[in-house]
Protein backbone atom coordinates (compact mmCIF):
# COMPACT_ATOMS: atom_id res chain seq x y z
CA UNK A 1 0.00 0.00 0.00
CA UNK A 2 2.84 2.66 0.84
CA UNK A 3 4.32 1.33 -2.36
CA UNK A 4 1.31 2.19 -4.52
CA UNK A 5 0.66 5.64 -2.29
CA UNK A 6 4.65 6.22 -3.38
CA UNK A 7 3.78 5.74 -7.07
CA UNK A 8 1.18 7.66 -7.05
CA UNK A 9 2.40 10.83 -5.53
CA UNK A 10 5.99 10.27 -7.78
CA UNK A 11 3.22 10.14 -10.72
CA UNK A 12 1.56 13.33 -9.48
CA UNK A 13 5.05 15.00 -9.86
CA UNK A 14 5.70 13.40 -12.89
CA UNK A 15 2.68 14.41 -14.50
CA UNK A 16 3.07 18.56 -12.78
CA UNK A 17 6.14 18.57 -15.00
CA UNK A 18 4.83 17.37 -18.14
CA UNK A 19 1.67 19.44 -17.37
CA UNK A 20 3.88 22.46 -17.79
CA UNK A 21 4.95 21.31 -21.55
CA UNK A 22 1.61 20.49 -22.48
CA UNK A 23 -0.13 23.42 -21.79
CA UNK A 24 2.13 25.79 -23.66
CA UNK A 25 1.49 23.11 -26.46
CA UNK A 26 -2.21 23.12 -25.84
CA UNK A 27 -2.23 26.80 -25.51
CA UNK A 28 -0.30 27.38 -29.19
CA UNK A 29 -2.33 24.06 -30.55
CA UNK A 30 -5.64 25.29 -29.86
CA UNK A 31 -5.12 29.00 -30.80
CA UNK A 32 -3.04 28.54 -33.86
CA UNK A 33 -3.95 24.62 -34.89
CA UNK A 34 -0.02 23.72 -35.27
CA UNK A 35 0.93 20.85 -34.46
CA UNK A 36 4.23 22.55 -32.82
CA UNK A 37 6.69 19.35 -33.00
CA UNK A 38 9.61 22.20 -32.32
CA UNK A 39 8.25 22.65 -28.85
CA UNK A 40 10.15 19.70 -28.27
CA UNK A 41 13.34 21.87 -29.62
CA UNK A 42 13.01 25.29 -27.95
CA UNK A 43 12.24 22.42 -24.58
CA UNK A 44 15.24 20.70 -25.13
CA UNK A 45 17.78 24.54 -25.46
CA UNK A 46 15.96 25.36 -22.61
CA UNK A 47 17.60 22.64 -20.67
CA UNK A 48 20.94 23.37 -21.90
CA UNK A 49 20.89 27.41 -21.42
CA UNK A 50 20.48 26.61 -18.12
CA UNK A 51 23.14 23.86 -18.17
CA UNK A 52 25.91 25.96 -19.65
CA UNK A 53 25.37 29.35 -17.74
CA UNK A 54 24.81 27.06 -13.81
CA UNK A 55 27.64 24.60 -14.45
CA UNK A 56 29.62 25.74 -17.30
CA UNK A 57 29.63 29.84 -16.36
CA UNK A 58 28.90 29.42 -12.40
CA UNK A 59 25.67 31.96 -12.50
CA UNK A 60 23.09 30.96 -9.70
CA UNK A 61 20.53 28.96 -10.91
CA UNK A 62 17.30 31.86 -11.03
CA UNK A 63 19.32 34.01 -12.71
CA UNK A 64 19.82 31.24 -15.72
CA UNK A 65 16.56 30.32 -15.16
CA UNK A 66 15.54 33.76 -15.77
CA UNK A 67 18.21 34.45 -18.80
CA UNK A 68 16.64 30.67 -20.32
CA UNK A 69 13.37 32.64 -20.39
CA UNK A 70 13.80 35.27 -22.36
CA UNK A 71 16.10 33.56 -24.69
CA UNK A 72 13.53 30.99 -25.26
CA UNK A 73 10.33 33.21 -25.37
CA UNK A 74 12.35 35.12 -28.09
CA UNK A 75 13.64 31.71 -30.51
CA UNK A 76 9.59 30.15 -29.58
CA UNK A 77 8.53 33.24 -31.22
CA UNK A 78 10.87 33.69 -33.73
CA UNK A 79 10.43 30.04 -35.43
CA UNK A 80 6.55 31.34 -35.23
CA UNK A 81 7.87 34.94 -37.19
CA UNK A 82 10.44 32.98 -39.24
CA UNK A 83 8.66 29.51 -40.30
CA UNK A 84 5.07 29.48 -39.79
CA UNK A 85 3.67 32.79 -40.66
CA UNK A 86 5.32 32.67 -44.41
CA UNK A 87 3.75 29.31 -44.45
CA UNK A 88 0.72 30.60 -43.27
CA UNK A 89 0.78 33.62 -45.99
CA UNK A 90 1.17 31.25 -48.88
CA UNK A 91 -1.75 29.11 -47.52
CA UNK A 92 0.53 26.18 -46.97
CA UNK A 93 -1.51 22.63 -46.08
CA UNK A 94 -1.73 21.96 -41.87
CA UNK A 95 1.01 18.82 -43.04
CA UNK A 96 3.15 21.14 -44.63
CA UNK A 97 3.54 23.25 -41.17
CA UNK A 98 3.59 19.86 -39.57
CA UNK A 99 6.76 18.34 -41.48
CA UNK A 100 8.27 21.61 -41.75
CA UNK A 101 8.17 21.76 -37.56
CA UNK A 102 9.64 18.61 -37.17
CA UNK A 103 12.21 18.77 -39.51
CA UNK A 104 13.02 22.13 -37.29
CA UNK A 105 13.02 19.52 -33.76
CA UNK A 106 15.28 17.84 -35.90
CA UNK A 107 17.29 19.72 -37.00
CA UNK A 108 18.32 21.52 -33.93
CA UNK A 109 18.59 18.03 -31.55
CA UNK A 110 20.87 17.10 -34.27
CA UNK A 111 22.72 20.30 -33.65
CA UNK A 112 22.69 20.20 -29.57
CA UNK A 113 23.77 16.98 -29.84
CA UNK A 114 27.17 18.04 -31.90
CA UNK A 115 27.26 20.66 -29.48
CA UNK A 116 27.14 19.25 -25.80
CA UNK A 117 27.45 15.54 -26.74
CA UNK A 118 25.23 12.72 -26.58
CA UNK A 119 26.04 11.82 -23.37
CA UNK A 120 22.93 12.58 -20.66
CA UNK A 121 23.99 15.60 -18.19
CA UNK A 122 22.56 16.55 -14.86
CA UNK A 123 21.20 19.85 -13.47
CA UNK A 124 21.66 18.37 -10.13
CA UNK A 125 24.76 20.12 -9.45
CA UNK A 126 22.67 22.84 -8.00
CA UNK A 127 20.41 21.70 -5.99
CA UNK A 128 20.50 19.53 -2.88
CA UNK A 129 18.39 16.05 -2.95
CA UNK A 130 17.41 16.16 1.21
CA UNK A 131 14.34 14.44 1.55
CA UNK A 132 11.63 13.45 4.53
CA UNK A 133 9.13 10.51 5.73
CA UNK A 134 5.74 12.18 4.80
CA UNK A 135 3.41 9.67 6.52
CA UNK A 136 4.14 6.38 4.81
CA UNK A 137 6.15 8.09 1.87
CA UNK A 138 9.34 9.38 0.39
CA UNK A 139 9.13 13.05 -0.13
CA UNK A 140 12.55 14.90 -1.16
CA UNK A 141 12.83 18.87 -1.86
CA UNK A 142 12.81 18.83 -5.46
CA UNK A 143 9.66 17.14 -5.88
CA UNK A 144 7.76 20.01 -3.84
CA UNK A 145 9.36 22.65 -5.54
CA UNK A 146 8.03 21.06 -8.50
CA UNK A 147 4.69 20.59 -7.43
CA UNK A 148 4.68 24.38 -5.69
CA UNK A 149 6.04 26.04 -9.28
CA UNK A 150 3.79 24.10 -11.63
CA UNK A 151 0.40 24.71 -9.65
CA UNK A 152 1.95 28.47 -9.56
CA UNK A 153 2.47 28.55 -13.09
CA UNK A 154 -0.96 26.71 -13.84
CA UNK A 155 -2.45 29.48 -11.75
CA UNK A 156 -0.77 32.39 -13.34
CA UNK A 157 -1.75 30.93 -16.69
CA UNK A 158 -5.37 30.24 -15.74
CA UNK A 159 -5.69 34.44 -14.13
CA UNK A 160 -3.82 35.46 -17.77
CA UNK A 161 -6.40 33.63 -19.73
CA UNK A 162 -8.90 34.91 -18.09
CA UNK A 163 -8.67 38.76 -17.41
CA UNK A 164 -5.75 39.88 -19.62
CA UNK A 165 -6.55 41.20 -22.90
CA UNK A 166 -4.26 38.97 -25.09
CA UNK A 167 -5.73 35.99 -22.74
CA UNK A 168 -9.38 37.45 -24.03
CA UNK A 169 -8.26 37.58 -27.52
CA UNK A 170 -6.36 34.01 -27.39
CA UNK A 171 -9.45 32.46 -26.32
CA UNK A 172 -11.87 33.76 -28.90
CA UNK A 173 -9.66 33.31 -32.05
CA UNK A 174 -8.99 29.52 -29.87
CA UNK A 175 -13.11 29.43 -29.84
CA UNK A 176 -13.86 30.86 -33.30
CA UNK A 177 -11.12 31.89 -35.65
CA UNK A 178 -13.38 33.63 -37.84
CA UNK A 179 -15.66 35.14 -35.06
CA UNK A 180 -12.52 36.46 -33.49
CA UNK A 181 -11.59 38.05 -36.47
CA UNK A 182 -14.62 39.90 -37.68
CA UNK A 183 -14.30 41.52 -34.52
CA UNK A 184 -10.79 43.07 -35.03
CA UNK A 185 -8.65 40.31 -33.84
CA UNK A 186 -4.96 40.55 -35.09
CA UNK A 187 -4.01 36.85 -35.23
CA UNK A 188 -0.39 37.17 -36.29
CA UNK A 189 0.70 39.27 -33.42
CA UNK A 190 -1.88 36.86 -30.92
CA UNK A 191 -0.24 33.56 -32.28
CA UNK A 192 3.24 35.55 -31.46
CA UNK A 193 1.97 36.24 -27.97
CA UNK A 194 1.28 32.10 -27.80
CA UNK A 195 4.33 31.28 -28.84
CA UNK A 196 6.53 33.28 -26.47
CA UNK A 197 4.48 32.47 -23.27
CA UNK A 198 4.83 28.84 -24.47
CA UNK A 199 8.37 29.07 -25.32
CA UNK A 200 8.76 30.78 -21.66
CA UNK A 201 6.66 27.48 -20.12
CA UNK A 202 9.03 24.94 -21.55
CA UNK A 203 12.14 26.71 -19.49
CA UNK A 204 10.90 25.51 -16.15
CA UNK A 205 9.88 22.47 -17.21
CA UNK A 206 13.28 21.63 -18.76
CA UNK A 207 14.98 22.66 -15.94
CA UNK A 208 13.55 20.14 -13.38
CA UNK A 209 12.95 17.38 -15.91
CA UNK A 210 17.02 17.99 -16.02
CA UNK A 211 17.10 18.20 -12.11
CA UNK A 212 14.78 14.85 -11.62
CA UNK A 213 16.36 12.93 -14.94
CA UNK A 214 19.37 14.84 -16.26
CA UNK A 215 19.12 16.19 -19.85
CA UNK A 216 19.58 14.18 -23.07
CA UNK A 217 19.58 15.43 -26.64
CA UNK A 218 16.82 14.02 -28.25
CA UNK A 219 14.13 14.14 -24.88
CA UNK A 220 12.90 16.79 -26.93
CA UNK A 221 11.21 14.29 -29.25
CA UNK A 222 9.34 12.41 -26.17
CA UNK A 223 8.21 15.27 -24.40
CA UNK A 224 6.70 16.56 -27.06
CA UNK A 225 4.58 13.58 -27.74
CA UNK A 226 3.90 13.47 -24.24
CA UNK A 227 2.68 16.89 -24.45
CA UNK A 228 0.80 16.37 -27.53
CA UNK A 229 -0.66 13.27 -25.72
CA UNK A 230 -1.65 15.37 -22.61
CA UNK A 231 -3.86 17.30 -25.16
CA UNK A 232 -5.64 14.77 -26.85
CA UNK A 233 -6.57 12.96 -23.19
CA UNK A 234 -7.17 16.31 -21.61
CA UNK A 235 -9.06 17.25 -24.69
CA UNK A 236 -8.06 18.97 -27.62
CA UNK A 237 -10.05 22.85 -27.56
CA UNK A 238 -9.99 23.03 -24.02
CA UNK A 239 -6.38 24.79 -22.76
CA UNK A 240 -6.11 24.38 -19.50
CA UNK A 241 -7.52 20.69 -19.80
CA UNK A 242 -4.01 19.24 -20.80
CA UNK A 243 -3.12 20.36 -17.86
CA UNK A 244 -5.32 17.17 -15.67
CA UNK A 245 -4.12 14.88 -19.22
CA UNK A 246 -0.27 15.51 -18.03
CA UNK A 247 -1.76 14.03 -14.56
CA UNK A 248 -3.21 10.77 -15.97
CA UNK A 249 -0.49 10.25 -18.05
CA UNK A 250 2.12 11.06 -15.14
CA UNK A 251 0.49 8.99 -12.79
CA UNK A 252 -0.24 5.83 -15.26
CA UNK A 253 3.10 5.66 -16.56
CA UNK A 254 4.33 5.61 -12.09
CA UNK A 255 1.48 3.19 -11.18
CA UNK A 256 2.12 0.58 -14.65
CA UNK A 257 5.71 -0.24 -12.87
CA UNK A 258 3.79 -1.32 -9.70
CA UNK A 259 2.79 -4.32 -12.03
CA UNK A 260 4.53 -4.30 -15.15
CA UNK A 261 8.52 -4.08 -15.40
CA UNK A 262 10.01 -0.43 -16.05
CA UNK A 263 11.41 -0.68 -19.22
CA UNK A 264 7.58 -0.68 -20.64
CA UNK A 265 7.42 2.79 -19.01
CA UNK A 266 7.60 4.62 -22.34
CA UNK A 267 4.81 2.68 -24.31
CA UNK A 268 2.02 3.19 -21.32
CA UNK A 269 1.86 6.30 -22.09
CA UNK A 270 1.03 5.61 -25.71
CA UNK A 271 -0.83 2.90 -25.14
CA UNK A 272 -2.96 5.54 -22.73
CA UNK A 273 -3.14 7.53 -26.02
CA UNK A 274 -4.38 4.96 -28.43
CA UNK A 275 -6.74 3.70 -25.73
CA UNK A 276 -8.69 7.42 -25.87
CA UNK A 277 -8.44 7.89 -29.51
CA UNK A 278 -10.16 4.37 -30.05
CA UNK A 279 -12.77 4.91 -27.00
CA UNK A 280 -12.95 8.60 -26.23
CA UNK A 281 -11.55 10.56 -28.96
CA UNK A 282 -12.33 13.75 -28.11
CA UNK A 283 -10.78 13.30 -24.46
CA UNK A 284 -11.68 14.32 -21.06
CA UNK A 285 -12.88 18.09 -21.74
CA UNK A 286 -13.36 18.49 -25.25
CA UNK A 287 -16.27 19.76 -26.67
CA UNK A 288 -17.75 17.50 -29.15
CA UNK A 289 -16.49 19.15 -32.23
CA UNK A 290 -19.17 19.32 -34.83
CA UNK A 291 -17.09 19.46 -38.38
CA UNK A 292 -18.80 22.20 -40.24
CA UNK A 293 -17.37 22.89 -43.81
CA UNK A 294 -18.77 25.11 -46.65
CA UNK B 1 34.88 0.13 -55.61
CA UNK B 2 31.99 -2.26 -57.35
CA UNK B 3 31.00 -4.00 -54.26
CA UNK B 4 30.31 -0.51 -52.76
CA UNK B 5 28.28 0.85 -55.62
CA UNK B 6 26.62 -2.23 -55.02
CA UNK B 7 25.84 -1.86 -51.67
CA UNK B 8 24.32 1.56 -52.72
CA UNK B 9 22.00 -0.38 -55.13
CA UNK B 10 21.24 -2.54 -52.43
CA UNK B 11 20.14 0.65 -50.04
CA UNK B 12 18.73 2.36 -52.76
CA UNK B 13 16.60 -0.51 -53.42
CA UNK B 14 15.31 -1.24 -50.06
CA UNK B 15 14.81 2.30 -49.68
CA UNK B 16 12.62 2.22 -53.10
CA UNK B 17 10.16 -0.16 -51.41
CA UNK B 18 9.88 1.66 -48.63
CA UNK B 19 9.15 4.26 -50.71
CA UNK B 20 6.76 3.68 -52.88
CA UNK B 21 4.87 1.46 -50.57
CA UNK B 22 4.75 3.93 -48.10
CA UNK B 23 3.65 6.76 -50.21
CA UNK B 24 0.60 4.71 -50.87
CA UNK B 25 -0.62 5.51 -47.54
CA UNK B 26 0.07 9.46 -47.55
CA UNK B 27 0.67 10.43 -51.12
CA UNK B 28 -2.57 7.90 -52.19
CA UNK B 29 -4.83 7.58 -49.92
CA UNK B 30 -3.44 10.53 -47.98
CA UNK B 31 -3.19 8.51 -44.61
CA UNK B 32 -0.91 10.51 -42.63
CA UNK B 33 0.94 7.86 -40.51
CA UNK B 34 4.53 7.84 -39.15
CA UNK B 35 5.30 4.86 -38.39
CA UNK B 36 6.66 3.23 -41.47
CA UNK B 37 9.90 1.70 -39.54
CA UNK B 38 8.11 0.01 -37.49
CA UNK B 39 6.61 -2.53 -40.03
CA UNK B 40 10.31 -2.21 -41.69
CA UNK B 41 11.13 -3.55 -38.71
CA UNK B 42 8.62 -6.21 -37.96
CA UNK B 43 9.40 -7.57 -41.31
CA UNK B 44 13.18 -7.71 -40.66
CA UNK B 45 12.63 -9.42 -37.40
CA UNK B 46 9.95 -11.79 -38.47
CA UNK B 47 11.95 -12.95 -41.02
CA UNK B 48 14.89 -13.47 -38.93
CA UNK B 49 13.00 -15.44 -36.73
CA UNK B 50 11.53 -18.08 -38.98
CA UNK B 51 14.98 -18.47 -41.12
CA UNK B 52 17.45 -18.30 -38.07
CA UNK B 53 15.46 -19.47 -34.88
CA UNK B 54 12.78 -21.66 -36.69
CA UNK B 55 15.78 -22.74 -39.42
CA UNK B 56 12.86 -22.39 -42.23
CA UNK B 57 13.18 -21.40 -45.84
CA UNK B 58 13.92 -17.86 -46.62
CA UNK B 59 10.71 -17.46 -49.27
CA UNK B 60 8.52 -18.90 -45.96
CA UNK B 61 10.12 -16.14 -43.36
CA UNK B 62 9.55 -13.47 -46.64
CA UNK B 63 6.31 -14.77 -46.13
CA UNK B 64 5.50 -14.48 -43.01
CA UNK B 65 6.91 -11.23 -43.00
CA UNK B 66 4.36 -9.44 -45.01
CA UNK B 67 1.69 -11.61 -43.45
CA UNK B 68 2.37 -10.58 -39.49
CA UNK B 69 3.21 -6.99 -41.02
CA UNK B 70 -0.02 -6.40 -42.37
CA UNK B 71 -2.07 -7.60 -39.78
CA UNK B 72 0.29 -5.08 -37.14
CA UNK B 73 -0.17 -2.50 -39.74
CA UNK B 74 -4.17 -3.59 -40.11
CA UNK B 75 -3.93 -3.03 -36.06
CA UNK B 76 -2.77 0.91 -36.59
CA UNK B 77 -5.76 1.40 -38.97
CA UNK B 78 -8.27 0.98 -36.14
CA UNK B 79 -7.38 4.29 -34.56
CA UNK B 80 -7.11 5.48 -38.36
CA UNK B 81 -10.80 5.14 -38.73
CA UNK B 82 -11.50 7.10 -35.48
CA UNK B 83 -9.52 9.97 -36.08
CA UNK B 84 -7.29 11.89 -38.61
CA UNK B 85 -5.02 14.81 -39.29
CA UNK B 86 -3.04 15.20 -36.46
CA UNK B 87 -4.27 13.14 -34.19
CA UNK B 88 -3.68 10.18 -36.50
CA UNK B 89 -0.06 11.42 -36.81
CA UNK B 90 0.36 11.36 -33.07
CA UNK B 91 -1.37 7.96 -32.67
CA UNK B 92 0.64 6.89 -35.36
CA UNK B 93 4.28 8.14 -33.67
CA UNK B 94 2.63 6.03 -30.26
CA UNK B 95 2.87 3.05 -32.11
CA UNK B 96 6.02 3.58 -33.85
CA UNK B 97 7.74 4.26 -30.01
CA UNK B 98 5.35 1.09 -28.83
CA UNK B 99 6.72 -1.59 -31.49
CA UNK B 100 10.34 -0.08 -30.72
CA UNK B 101 9.53 -1.27 -27.37
CA UNK B 102 8.91 -4.41 -28.44
CA UNK B 103 11.78 -5.18 -30.17
CA UNK B 104 14.02 -3.62 -27.43
CA UNK B 105 12.04 -5.58 -24.44
CA UNK B 106 10.99 -9.04 -25.70
CA UNK B 107 14.86 -10.06 -25.55
CA UNK B 108 13.95 -13.44 -25.73
CA UNK B 109 13.00 -12.83 -29.39
CA UNK B 110 14.51 -10.29 -30.58
CA UNK B 111 17.52 -10.18 -28.20
CA UNK B 112 16.90 -6.74 -27.24
CA UNK B 113 19.14 -3.59 -27.74
CA UNK B 114 22.35 -6.09 -28.26
CA UNK B 115 20.33 -7.76 -31.36
CA UNK B 116 20.65 -10.43 -33.61
CA UNK B 117 23.97 -11.32 -35.94
CA UNK B 118 24.26 -13.86 -38.19
CA UNK B 119 21.36 -14.11 -40.07
CA UNK B 120 21.73 -16.37 -42.97
CA UNK B 121 21.86 -14.92 -46.48
CA UNK B 122 18.19 -15.87 -48.54
CA UNK B 123 18.45 -19.10 -50.00
CA UNK B 124 16.33 -20.78 -52.74
CA UNK B 125 16.04 -24.15 -53.39
CA UNK B 126 19.55 -24.66 -52.57
CA UNK B 127 21.09 -21.70 -54.27
CA UNK B 128 22.11 -19.02 -51.65
CA UNK B 129 22.55 -15.47 -52.67
CA UNK B 130 26.13 -14.88 -51.33
CA UNK B 131 28.23 -12.53 -54.04
CA UNK B 132 27.43 -8.48 -53.61
CA UNK B 133 26.05 -8.82 -57.65
CA UNK B 134 23.53 -11.88 -56.48
CA UNK B 135 22.25 -9.75 -53.90
CA UNK B 136 21.94 -6.63 -55.96
CA UNK B 137 20.06 -8.44 -58.70
CA UNK B 138 18.09 -9.90 -55.97
CA UNK B 139 17.19 -6.22 -54.01
CA UNK B 140 16.16 -5.18 -58.05
CA UNK B 141 14.16 -8.06 -58.49
CA UNK B 142 12.53 -6.85 -55.25
CA UNK B 143 12.23 -3.29 -55.71
CA UNK B 144 10.81 -3.48 -59.36
CA UNK B 145 7.90 -5.75 -58.07
CA UNK B 146 6.77 -3.44 -55.57
CA UNK B 147 7.12 -1.05 -57.65
CA UNK B 148 5.08 -2.41 -60.00
CA UNK B 149 2.64 -4.21 -57.59
CA UNK B 150 2.12 -0.73 -55.71
CA UNK B 151 1.76 1.01 -59.35
CA UNK B 152 -0.86 -2.22 -60.48
CA UNK B 153 -3.23 -0.73 -57.18
CA UNK B 154 -2.92 3.08 -57.87
CA UNK B 155 -4.01 2.61 -60.87
CA UNK B 156 -6.88 0.13 -60.48
CA UNK B 157 -10.61 1.02 -59.46
CA UNK B 158 -9.16 0.48 -55.93
CA UNK B 159 -6.61 3.46 -55.90
CA UNK B 160 -8.89 5.98 -57.54
CA UNK B 161 -11.53 5.13 -54.57
CA UNK B 162 -8.23 5.79 -52.54
CA UNK B 163 -7.66 8.70 -53.77
CA UNK B 164 -11.30 9.74 -53.29
CA UNK B 165 -10.80 8.97 -49.57
CA UNK B 166 -7.82 11.22 -49.76
CA UNK B 167 -10.13 14.53 -51.53
CA UNK B 168 -13.73 14.00 -49.66
CA UNK B 169 -14.23 10.93 -47.48
CA UNK B 170 -17.59 12.04 -46.73
CA UNK B 171 -18.62 12.19 -50.63
CA UNK B 172 -17.06 8.71 -51.33
CA UNK B 173 -19.34 7.09 -48.71
CA UNK B 174 -22.11 8.72 -50.23
CA UNK B 175 -20.70 7.18 -53.82
CA UNK B 176 -21.48 3.53 -51.55
CA UNK B 177 -17.63 2.95 -51.46
CA UNK B 178 -16.71 0.79 -47.89
CA UNK B 179 -14.26 3.71 -46.69
CA UNK B 180 -13.43 1.40 -43.51
CA UNK B 181 -12.31 -1.53 -45.32
CA UNK B 182 -10.52 0.30 -48.13
CA UNK B 183 -8.78 1.82 -45.03
CA UNK B 184 -8.11 -1.25 -43.48
CA UNK B 185 -7.03 -2.61 -46.79
CA UNK B 186 -4.56 0.05 -47.54
CA UNK B 187 -2.65 0.04 -44.63
CA UNK B 188 -2.23 -3.75 -44.35
CA UNK B 189 -1.08 -3.74 -47.92
CA UNK B 190 1.37 -0.72 -47.37
CA UNK B 191 2.67 -2.44 -44.08
CA UNK B 192 2.95 -5.84 -45.90
CA UNK B 193 5.23 -4.04 -48.84
CA UNK B 194 7.92 -2.62 -46.58
CA UNK B 195 8.13 -5.87 -44.52
CA UNK B 196 9.75 -7.07 -47.90
CA UNK B 197 11.96 -4.41 -47.69
CA UNK B 198 12.27 -5.32 -43.85
CA UNK B 199 13.19 -8.79 -45.28
CA UNK B 200 15.85 -7.94 -47.69
CA UNK B 201 17.54 -5.49 -45.75
CA UNK B 202 17.65 -8.11 -42.48
CA UNK B 203 19.24 -11.16 -44.74
CA UNK B 204 21.43 -8.33 -46.31
CA UNK B 205 23.02 -6.63 -43.88
CA UNK B 206 22.91 -10.12 -41.17
CA UNK B 207 22.45 -7.99 -38.18
CA UNK B 208 19.91 -6.48 -37.06
CA UNK B 209 19.12 -4.41 -33.71
CA UNK B 210 15.99 -2.19 -32.89
CA UNK B 211 18.09 1.63 -33.46
CA UNK B 212 17.51 -0.05 -37.03
CA UNK B 213 13.99 0.67 -36.74
CA UNK B 214 13.30 4.30 -34.86
CA UNK B 215 11.32 6.94 -35.28
CA UNK B 216 14.33 9.21 -36.72
CA UNK B 217 14.22 5.98 -39.76
CA UNK B 218 10.38 6.46 -40.07
CA UNK B 219 11.26 10.43 -40.71
CA UNK B 220 13.51 9.01 -43.22
CA UNK B 221 11.58 7.13 -45.33
CA UNK B 222 8.73 10.14 -44.86
CA UNK B 223 11.78 12.15 -46.50
CA UNK B 224 11.90 9.62 -49.24
CA UNK B 225 8.19 10.22 -50.27
CA UNK B 226 7.97 13.82 -49.47
CA UNK B 227 11.43 15.15 -51.37
CA UNK B 228 9.87 12.72 -54.55
CA UNK B 229 6.95 13.85 -54.43
CA UNK B 230 3.55 12.71 -52.59
CA UNK B 231 1.48 10.64 -55.61
CA UNK B 232 3.90 10.01 -57.38
CA UNK B 233 5.63 6.69 -57.90
CA UNK B 234 8.65 7.60 -59.73
CA UNK B 235 8.78 10.51 -57.32
CA UNK B 236 9.39 8.03 -54.56
CA UNK B 237 12.00 5.77 -56.41
CA UNK B 238 13.64 9.29 -57.13
CA UNK B 239 13.57 9.92 -53.56
CA UNK B 240 14.99 7.04 -52.31
CA UNK B 241 18.22 7.56 -54.69
CA UNK B 242 18.53 11.12 -53.57
CA UNK B 243 18.22 10.64 -49.86
CA UNK B 244 20.49 7.39 -49.94
CA UNK B 245 23.18 8.96 -52.28
CA UNK B 246 23.16 12.55 -50.76
CA UNK B 247 24.39 11.66 -47.32
CA UNK B 248 27.31 9.42 -48.75
CA UNK B 249 29.01 12.99 -50.02
CA UNK B 250 29.84 12.91 -46.07
CA UNK B 251 32.26 10.06 -46.49
CA UNK B 252 34.96 12.15 -48.49
CA UNK B 253 35.78 14.33 -45.76
CA UNK B 254 36.84 12.19 -42.31
CA UNK B 255 34.47 12.61 -39.53
CA UNK B 256 33.70 10.59 -36.26
CA UNK B 257 31.06 7.71 -36.90
CA UNK B 258 28.60 10.13 -34.35
CA UNK B 259 28.94 13.08 -35.84
CA UNK B 260 28.67 11.75 -39.00
CA UNK B 261 25.38 10.14 -37.89
CA UNK B 262 24.31 13.78 -36.69
CA UNK B 263 25.09 15.47 -39.79
CA UNK B 264 22.96 13.13 -41.70
CA UNK B 265 20.24 13.45 -40.03
CA UNK B 266 20.69 17.95 -40.16
CA UNK B 267 20.55 17.15 -44.21
CA UNK B 268 17.71 14.95 -44.26
CA UNK B 269 15.87 17.77 -41.51
CA UNK B 270 16.97 20.68 -43.65
CA UNK B 271 16.24 18.75 -46.81
CA UNK B 272 12.38 18.24 -45.76
CA UNK B 273 12.41 21.82 -44.51
CA UNK B 274 13.68 23.50 -47.74
CA UNK B 275 10.90 21.59 -49.22
CA UNK B 276 8.27 22.48 -47.60
CA UNK B 277 9.15 26.30 -48.74
CA UNK B 278 10.08 25.51 -51.58
CA UNK B 279 8.55 22.75 -53.28
CA UNK B 280 5.84 21.43 -51.28
CA UNK B 281 5.01 18.78 -53.90
CA UNK B 282 8.14 17.24 -53.95
CA UNK B 283 10.08 16.79 -57.21
CA UNK B 284 7.93 15.39 -59.26
CA UNK B 285 4.33 16.69 -58.48
CA UNK B 286 1.66 14.11 -58.79
CA UNK B 287 0.03 13.86 -62.31
CA UNK B 288 -3.99 15.25 -61.74
CA UNK B 289 -6.06 14.89 -64.49
CA UNK B 290 -7.78 18.08 -65.62
CA UNK B 291 -11.75 18.48 -67.53
CA UNK B 292 -11.25 19.99 -70.58
CA UNK B 293 -12.92 23.58 -70.77
CA UNK B 294 -12.10 23.66 -66.66
CA UNK B 295 -8.67 25.43 -65.27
Amino acid sequence: MALLLQLLFNGVVVGAVYGLLAVGFGLIFTTTRIFHFAHGAVYTLAGYIVYSLTTTLGWPLAAGIALAMGICGVVSGAIEVAIYRPLRARGASPLVVLIASLSILMLAQNLLAIFYGNEIRSLAGAVVFSGFEAGPIWVTSIQLVTIATCGALFGLLKLFLRYSRYGKIIRALANNYEAARIIGADPDRTFLVTFVIGGILVVPAAVLVGMLTGLKPFGGTSAVLVAAIAVIVGGMGSIMGAAPGALIIGISENLAVWRIATEWQTAVAFSVLLLFIIFKPTGFFGQRVRKMEV
Amino acid sequence: MISFLLHLLVLTNTYVILGVSYNLLIGYAGLFSIAHAAFFGVGAYVSMVVVLSLGWPYLVGLGAAVVVAAAVSGLLAFPALRVSGDYLVIASLGFQVIIFNVFMNWESITGGPAGVSRIPRPGFLGWTVESPLAYGLLSCVMAVGAYLFVRRIVSSPFGRVLRAIREDEVVTQALGKNVTGVKVVVFMVSGGVAATAGSLFAHYTTYINPYFFTLEESILILSVVIVGGAGNLTGSVLGAVVLTLLPQALRLVELPEALAANLRQIIYAALLAGFMFFRPQGILAERTLTLAGKD
